[in-house]
């Protein structure tokens, strides 16, 4: 129970968390999974909902959905012009007394010369000329989330043909732009394993290159989360989940990921009959082969010298060292 | 053999309905029928016009930039009491701005309650208007149409274009139409052709799969059923769905 | 001399009578090879007389004039029902019961009967589109000149215009237009887009030995040689019958479905028996075939001398034929603006709606750059796929051991779209099942069969394959391996087509 606990915590958005970046593909969705989980979860937030994908229904875990396309300049040939009139609707329907999550389905949409601009103008409103007196420092009690489809390669080479001088800059692309200044990144996938209509991962992205979509995808029951968890301190945590967002629930699957032995296939059973000496060994050799110390052990204990210290701050949690152990 | 086949009916719906419900005024929805050259779907357009058991209740009206209003008139065929209007959008792809379309094209529309629009191939909007892109259709084209003058959209997409190497803008403006298609909509249809060739008695496949939309407004008991049914056109272009 | 002769290729529609430059030239006009004829077009061309709008303000120049279009089309729909169409000679409803379909003939009765399966030639009022599957995993020198199966395309082409000639000059003869109908027969005008086509490489009809073909009398004793000839190579067939099990069903199904060589009924008020060695005589006038240049025009005029080509021949059934269409070795860059083409195409297919009686076009590519656009503006899409020299080579020893040498199949031709059957929602997409080559009467298909397996003698095969590789000509054809491969087929194929397919058939 302690376990899921602090992913509540961290979906009720009360640890302090300005920017939560959510990559998502075609075959799940964020807008049809992951989004409700922080209403869920705090029902007090005051989420504000900028449907550029979704500019049709209000979900039920937003209070409001702005439907963006209506409130954007398209001739705007600056920032202010084209995106003024939407932040300040976001600003009017974002409530000081409340914490507010603004949801961005998806980012996008913003071209990627404006992402700072649009990301900071929607965190930070100290520029802002209507709030700017009420509130001495209002930006505590928002949250940024953003949706970005991962299958939307090369967005910024072909969004705007004018922007074609953008294709040889340097200037960081959309994501690298968000995974490096987001708290907390959120990277979900279906369970490919347990759908029966399609073979593996080569199968999917068969279809995928013809544009079929397969049966039993978009599940917001079942589906994996990868979470990126940047702490003031710099501590990086990554964790992932099975999710269920129809019953609420989160297994821990961090442990379940397998890790290949890095020294080859031990299974030896291929060659059976081929050799006349015996290569296999029983499960009791096995056994008893691992139980024995060797005395090299010892050496690489680490007890002494080049020892990390790290300084505890009052936004971590204790953490076990040891890396094997569950996260929590 | 097929003659043996049970004939099923087409199901979208855990309610057995092929429209979504509109019990709330608000709630609007968007479908995409999506095929390939020699699968063109107008059999699942008249399907979906004429076998929804509230289809009377609806207005339809069927625009296409790919099919004039002639050939649309021709093939669509209402039952009776279906109400079904055509507004031809062919010439409209020699249009040089997509603003004035929808003005001129549905300016008798005038409210959305209960409107349903089949529209045929918008995407080729993104060739014939230079510079569009898939943002700027679906900002002023589409969401405009679903703001104002239709309560339920379907889009009827050809995905030949659909390309997994992008190497030029209308690629990734063509293929970033059809991701945001799958993003946007409540459910979509694929129909595709057999994969192991030509047969006398099946035409190809249609897979029904959940879109990629919020679903937070979709129950146990009204939700998408994911389908896939082979169907079979018939020479009188009457259909036959089975599994 | 070829800078010269480009001269005659006057594009729009008002130079139509000024046609006695053409006359002066065609005297000069020998032989000469396509490739001969494609490379001055870099140093400039006639300016069209039409083309005298500037590029810019496209769509406002474009519009109204389909406008007016729509309007005089109406009043002409008015003032000849329906039942004009049917006068136009070379035409007959489709043999699907089920509409009332004109079709008329691409210029091979084996692609009539079998590719237009459904109608038994190509249903007038639709555009179809030939496309080459340009090979992208090259490796040898050899099959990087892949871009040679043009001549495939425009061998199509060629007996599509051909065809269209032939009737156009057997609309002219009293004897036929005054037929037991007194009606007026209508004939045929043909439209070719692109100055690197001769229009002198038309085919002309088969002559048999003795007698004219086109002399009335002998027409049906001709159409027999010709039947006789046809089956004479499936009797051939059916007489080798160690081991011709594919073959052998091939013919059985063939029957069922009324048509392959043999089989064939030669209906010469629909198609004529076409010689691809010959050329057509006397020469191709402007009446008949009109041509548009494409270098210093544009898109937007290129449709409009379509659209009063259309206008000018109230009683002509249009034949458009676009060669090659944005090859960018014709075609020069400003050509390749996506909102331009798809301007084009459109109205292309809203000319095609208003005169759905008597306008059909045929387009040939290469590139598949723009396909998904051209395929989606057709409704027929045919697709060549040449086989490799491997398959080639083992289809050669064979056939060659069989004592067929011309049977040597090509080609795969799949069929992804069918006009006035896809559109419909029936299913057509038909794969690996329809092989061609090109014979002396042309473009041929026939069902795909494997050949029986002759075993091994490479050294011949080499020999032959060294000689083919070497002669280019296709005038060597009474060598009839060489002229089977005259026209090589390249590129790179999975050699197992000859090993796959048959399984996929039955």
């Amino acid at each position: 129970m302690l376990k899921n606990y602090q992913v509540f915590q961290l979906f009720s958005l009360k640890e302090n968390t300005s920017l939560i970046l959510t990559l998502d593909t075609i075959l799940q969705t964020a807008s049809a999974s992951i989004l409700s989980e922080f209403k869920q979860n705090n029902q007090s937030l005051n989420v504000v909902y900028l449907g550029f994908d979704n500019a049709v229904n209000k979900p039920l875990y937003c209070d409001f959905l702005i439907k963006c396309f209506a409130f954007i300049d398209v001739s705007g040939k600056t920032f202010e012009d084209k995106y003024g009139k939407l932040i300040e609707l976001v600003n009017s329907k974002c409530d000081n007394n409340k914490h507010n999550l603004i949801i961005v389905d998806n980012i996008n949409n913003i071209e990627n010369e404006y992402i700072l601009n649009f990301v900071n103008s929607l965190n930070n409103t100290q520029d802002d000329m209507i709030s700017s007196s009420a509130e001495e420092n209002n930006n505590s009690n928002r949250t940024l989330l953003t949706v970005y489809h991962k299958d939307n390669v090369d967005f910024e080479k072909y969004q705007e043909i004018s922007s074609s001088n953008l294709a040889i800059s340097l200037f960081p692309t959309t994501l690298q732009l968000l995974t490096s200044s987001a708290n907390i990144i959120l990277d979900i996938n279906p369970v490919i394993t347990d759908n029966k209509f399609v073979d593996d991962e080569e199968d999917v992205d068969e279809h995928l290159s013809k544009f079929h979509i397969p049966r039993g995808f978009n599940n917001s029951s079942n589906y994996q989360l990868e979470l990126t968890h940047k702490r003031k301190s710099g501590r990086v945590t990554t964790f992932k989940f099975i999710m269920d967002s129809e019953k609420h629930e989160y297994i821990d699957n961090t442990k379940v990921v397998k890790v290949e032995n890095p020294f080859g296939n031990n299974d030896i059973s291929e060659f059976d009959g081929m050799t006349t000496f015996n290569l296999k060994s029983t499960e009791k050799q096995k056994q008893a082969k691992d139980n024995v110390e060797l005395p090299f052990m010892e050496a690489q204990q680490f007890s002494s010298g080049g020892a990390i210290v790290y300084e505890f701050e009052k936004d971590d949690d204790y953490d076990e060292e040891d890396p094997y152990e569950d996260p929590f | 053999m097929v003659a043996l086949q049970q004939s099923q009916d087409l199901i979208v719906f855990s309610d057995h309905k092929i429209l979504p419900k509109f019990s709330n005024q608000n709630q609007q929805s968007i479908y995409s029928i999506l095929y390939n050259n020699g699968t063109y779907p107008l059999w699942l357009i008249n399907k979906i016009i004429n076998d929804d058991a509230d289809n009377t209740k609806y207005n339809f009206i069927v625009s296409s930039f790919i099919n004039n209003n002639k050939f649309m008139k021709q093939n669509i065929k209402p039952s009776n009491n279906v109400d079904v209007d055509f507004i031809d959008l062919t010439l409209s792809l020699q249009a040089t701005d997509i603003s004035t379309i929808i003005d001129t094209k549905y300016k008798n529309i005038t409210k959305k309650e209960g409107n349903i629009l089949v529209i045929e191939q918008p995407e080729l909007l993104l060739s014939s208007v230079e510079s569009l892109t898939t943002i700027n259709l679906f900002q002023q084209f589409i969401n405009k149409l679903l703001l104002s003058k239709f309560q339920h959209v379907i889009i009827v997409s050809n995905i030949d274009y659909y390309s997994t190497y992008i190497n030029s803008f209308h690629q990734y403006q063509y293929t970033s139409f059809y991701q945001s298609l799958q993003y946007k909509s409540d459910v979509l249809f694929t129909v595709k052709s057999l994969k192991t060739g030509f047969a006398k008695d099946i035409s190809g496949t249609l897979a029904i799969t959940k879109g990629g939309a919020e679903n937070s407004h979709y129950t146990d008991k009204f939700k998408v059923v994911e389908n896939e049914y082979f169907f079979f056109v018939n020479k009188d272009s009457s259909v036959k769905l089975f599994y | 001399m070829s800078f010269q002769r480009r001269n005659e290729a006057i594009g729009g529609a008002g130079a139509a009578r000024n046609s006695s430059s053409i006359r002066q030239l065609q005297g000069r006009v020998s032989n000469m090879s396509l490739r001969d004829q494609q490379q001055p077009l870099s140093s400039g061309g006639r300016q069209p007389i039409i083309g005298r709008k500037p590029i810019s303000s496209i769509p406002r120049q474009q519009q109204q004039p389909l406008e007016q279009q729509v309007q005089k089309a109406h009043t002409y729909q008015q003032e000849r029902p329906k039942q004009q169409s049917l006068n136009i000679l070379g035409c007959k409803p489709s043999i699907s019961k089920s509409s009332d379909i004109q079709v008329t003939s691409i210029g091979s009765p084996t692609m009539d009967a079998m590719v237009f399966k459904q109608h038994g030639g190509i249903p007038i009022g639709t555009t179809t589109l030939i496309k080459d599957i340009s090979r992208k995993d090259i490796k040898d020198e050899q099959t990087l000149k892949y871009l040679t199966s043009i001549n495939y395309q425009n061998t199509i082409g060629l007996q599509f215009l051909a065809t269209g000639v032939y009737h156009q000059r057997r609309s002219m003869k009293k004897d036929i237009t005054a037929d037991d109908h007194d009606t007026e027969k209508l004939g045929h005008i043909g439209i070719i887009i692109g100055e690197w086509i001769d229009l002198q490489d038309i085919p002309g009809v088969y002559v048999s030995k003795s007698k004219k073909s086109s002399s009335n009398n002998d027409k049906k004793k001709e159409a027999d040689s010709i039947v006789s000839k046809l089956s004479n190579v499936e009797q051939k067939r059916q007489d080798l019958k160690i081991a011709w099990r594919y073959g052998m069903k091939n013919n059985d199904s063939l029957k069922n479905n009324g048509g392959n060589g043999g089989e064939i009924k030669e209906d010469l008020d629909f198609v004529p028996r076409l010689d691809i060695q010959s050329n057509v005589f006397p020469r191709v006038t402007k009446e008949e075939v009109l041509r548009i240049n494409v270098l210093g025009n544009t898109l937007e005029n290129i449709l409009l001398t379509i659209q009063q080509t259309i206008m000018k021949n109230p009683k002509k059934l249009i034949r458009l034929y676009l060669p090659n269409f944005l090859n960018p070795k014709y075609y020069p860059r400003t050509y390749f603006q996506q909102a331009n083409v798809i301007k084009f195409l459109n109205g292309l297919k809203h000319l095609q709606s208003l005169n759905e009686s008597r306008f059909l076009t045929l387009i040939t590519t290469t590139i598949d750059m723009n396909l998904p656009i051209l395929e989606n503006f057709s409704n027929t899409v045919i697709e060549l796929k040449p086989f490799d020299q491997q398959t080639i080579d083992y289809l050669t020893k064979n056939y060659k051991s069989q004592g067929l040498p011309n049977k040597v199949q090509q080609g795969m031709l799949n069929i992804t779209k069918m006009g006035k059957v896809s559109e419909y929602g029936h299913m057509n997409i038909r794969l690996n099942e329809i092989v061609y080559h090109i014979s002396k009467n042309g473009f041929v298909v026939e069902l795909w069969s494997i050949p029986v397996d002759a075993g091994d003698d490479n050294d011949e095969n080499k020999k032959n394959s060294t000689n083919e590789n070497n002669s280019n000509n296709k005038k060597q054809d009474k060598n009839s391996i060489k002229a089977s491969k005259s026209i090589e087929p390249h590129g790179h194929d999975h050699g197992s087509h000859s090993h796959n397919n048959p399984a996929l058939e039955y």
